[in-house]
């Protein structure tokens, strides 16, 4: 899978100045067969990237392909599908659902495309130091602890490329590094590709490919 | 666990509005629509309000044209008029003979009758106006034998009246239909003599009938006048149900008479649908609001839910999905909402049934196929409005443009 921008400015930053590294209005890919790294300083469009990427910003000039189809091609039944079984994201605002426990945000997932068993999202929970707190309603929850179940969460379906947004922000180093291990690990097991959107160079990645916003 | 997040934040009273509103237009609305459906049985005898009837028109007689003669015919325009007419569905002339007829039954025509000669009339109406099957009402130049309908109200007025005061003995149907006589035609030719047989009694048009190929034939024949030649004094008109409150008064604008039986049942008929109307009117008034509560309702769940919603999309659930999931939601509602309504018209038509019968007007039991028709309707119309809007909704959510 590979996303192709060309030209691209979302319109909110049409009349900001640019640096000259910026991604923004040239030709650049996304492959799955890269480990991205997507650096930027805040307020350059990160979460905007990944927002058109995942098809739920629309407010941009130029064009965004995926596979060789432009993105505004596709109807919201095809970004379902598209969500469901080739593009997982975690995002900045996590959006999980406060209501509901931590467990069921996982399985609501889980269960539109089941790829994880019930011991494996125990073993992930054990991994991340959240499995005492799996029965507790997201709202309650720490946001480290939040961010710890929208990964697990994202990690709930089969894709060919995963978009973190700035994912670690409310992690410990020791906690970020088990939680970059599981990621890799379902990256190879989906033979996927990842990108990372961060404000400073990370290092828990084996990145081979740096784009900056 | 979707539904929760769904309906994560309903607002109880919009609902219960919505219910009851609903309940009350539907049971309203088709309460009204049986009672309607019953009275019109009990009104009009067989329960078909569309049932075809036939009236027969004639211009009023005055002094002015007593005094003066020359009581004036329907022009071509005049029927057209009438033809028009809101249900309507045809009009004829009635064609009378322009000379003497006089029928005459020898002694024994009929067992017990004395022989008789009467003067009478005939008038014709086009074929498919006349009450007896085709094949008994025909008549071609050159048969001698003249087919005609007597109104069955003359044998009443014979058995019930006549008969008891000469000593003679009543007659049924039967026994008519198998007399023969003589029906004798006085013209300028002299007496031309047929002979006549009951093809049949009707209670459509008072008067008594002969075919129209008779009476166009022996016109010609024997009194030189061609068919159309006289304006026709009567016209026989034929409507869809009781006459409608337009003909009764373009009749009265144009001093047309009918009887007044026939016109009576359209003066109840009238009442009957000047109450149905305010009813339906009021019933559908509320249904209407209250299916707009609903939407509101519906409208309200998916706003207040939009996190949610935007979320699930996010997540990868399909809008159609979400929107299956309102609807199988709206669809038990609606359906518990329905079969509630159809069960208190029910229970309200048992009580009038009741009530009717105790005074001596037996109603059919059960609700009629129309009003269960309109129910089903009414849900499906639901169930559309709220489909189009929660889809519209939840669209506007995931798309987000």
């Amino acid at each position: 899978m590979k996303f192709l921008l060309k030209n691209v400015i979302p319109f909110p930053l049409i009349d900001s100045p640019l640096s000259e590294k910026s991604l923004w209005k040239t030709e650049t890919e996304i492959e799955s067969s890269a480990i991205t790294i997507a650096e930027a300083p805040s307020g350059t469009g990160k979460t905007t990237l990944v927002s058109i990427l995942y098809g739920i910003r629309h407010d941009y000039e130029g064009k965004v392909y995926m596979n060789d189809t432009d993105i505004a091609a596709y109807s919201i039944e095809d970004w379902a599908e598209i969500r469901r079984t080739k593009l997982s994201a975690v995002f900045q605002d996590l959006r999980l659902f406060p209501s509901l426990t931590a467990r069921q945000n996982i399985k609501l997932k889980n269960d539109l495309n089941p790829v994880l068993t019930d011991e494996e999202i125990d073993s992930m929970a054990k991994q991340l130091g959240i499995d005492h707190r799996m029965d507790f309603p997201c709202g309650k929850l720490s946001l480290g602890q939040q961010q710890r179940v929208a990964i697990i969460r994202a990690l709930a379906q089969p894709f060919e490329i995963i978009m973190l947004d700035e994912p670690f922000s409310h992690l410990d180093e020791n906690n970020s590094k088990i939680a970059a291990e599981l990621i890799l690990h379902y990256c190879e097991k989906n033979k996927a590709g990842l990108m990372l959107t961060s404000l400073d160079p990370s290092t828990m990645f084996p990145f081979n490919r740096f784009i900056y916003i | 666990m979707v539904k929760k997040l769904l309906f994560a934040h309903q607002k109880f009273f919009f609902l219960v509005a919505g219910i009851a509103g609903s309940l009350i237009g539907i049971v309203l609305l088709l309460g009204a629509l049986q009672l309607y459906f019953d009275f019109d049985r009990l009104v009009n005898g067989t329960g078909d309000i569309n049932r075809v009837q036939y009236l027969v028109i004639n211009k009023e007689v005055n002094v002015v044209n007593t005094l003066f003669g020359g009581q004036k015919g329907f022009s071509a325009e005049e029927i057209n008029g009438l033809k028009s007419q809101e249900g309507v569905i045809d009009a004829a002339p009635l064609t009378a003979t322009r000379f003497k007829v006089g029928m005459s039954m020898g002694e024994g025509g009929m067992a017990g009758i004395p022989g008789m000669y009467t003067d009478m009339f005939f008038e014709a109406v086009p074929d498919d106006f006349a009450d007896v099957p085709q094949h008994k009402w025909k008549w071609k130049p050159g048969d001698s034998l003249v087919p005609v309908i007597v109104p069955r109200d003359y044998i009443k007025l014979y058995n019930f009246g006549f008969a008891p005061t000469q000593k003679l003995p009543p007659l049924t149907e039967q026994m008519i239909g198998m007399a023969k006589f003589d029906v004798i035609l006085s013209t300028k030719k002299g007496r031309i003599v047929y002979d006549g047989q009951i093809a049949g009694f009707t209670e459509r048009i008072n008067t008594i009938l002969v075919p129209q190929s008779f009476i166009d034939f022996a016109n010609k024949e024997y009194a030189g006048v061609e068919p159309g030649q006289f304006a026709p004094n009567r016209v026989i008109i034929r409507t869809q149900g009781p006459a409608s409150v337009q003909l009764t008064d373009f009749m009265k604008e144009n001093g047309y008479e009918a009887s007044e039986e026939s016109l009576r049942n359209s003066k109840i008929n009238s009442a009957l649908n000047l109450v149905m109307t305010v009813c339906v009117w009021l019933g559908v008034t509320i249904i209407g609001l209250s299916l707009l509560i609903f939407l509101l309702y519906s409208q309200l769940v998916i706003s207040r839910s939009s996190y949610e919603i935007q979320t699930l999309i996010c997540i990868g659930f399909s809008p159609k999905n979400l929107v299956n999931r309102y609807m199988k939601y709206y669809g038990l509602l609606y359906t518990a909402l329905m079969s509630t309504a159809m069960a208190c018209v029910y229970v309200i038509k048992v009580a009038t049934n009741a009530v009717a019968s105790s005074r001596g007007f037996p109603l059919n039991s059960g609700l009629d196929s129309e009003v269960s028709l309109i129910a089903l309707g009414l849900l499906a119309s639901f169930l559309i409005f709220n489909y189009l809007s929660v889809r519209r909704n939840v669209n506007k959510l995931a798309g987000k443009r």
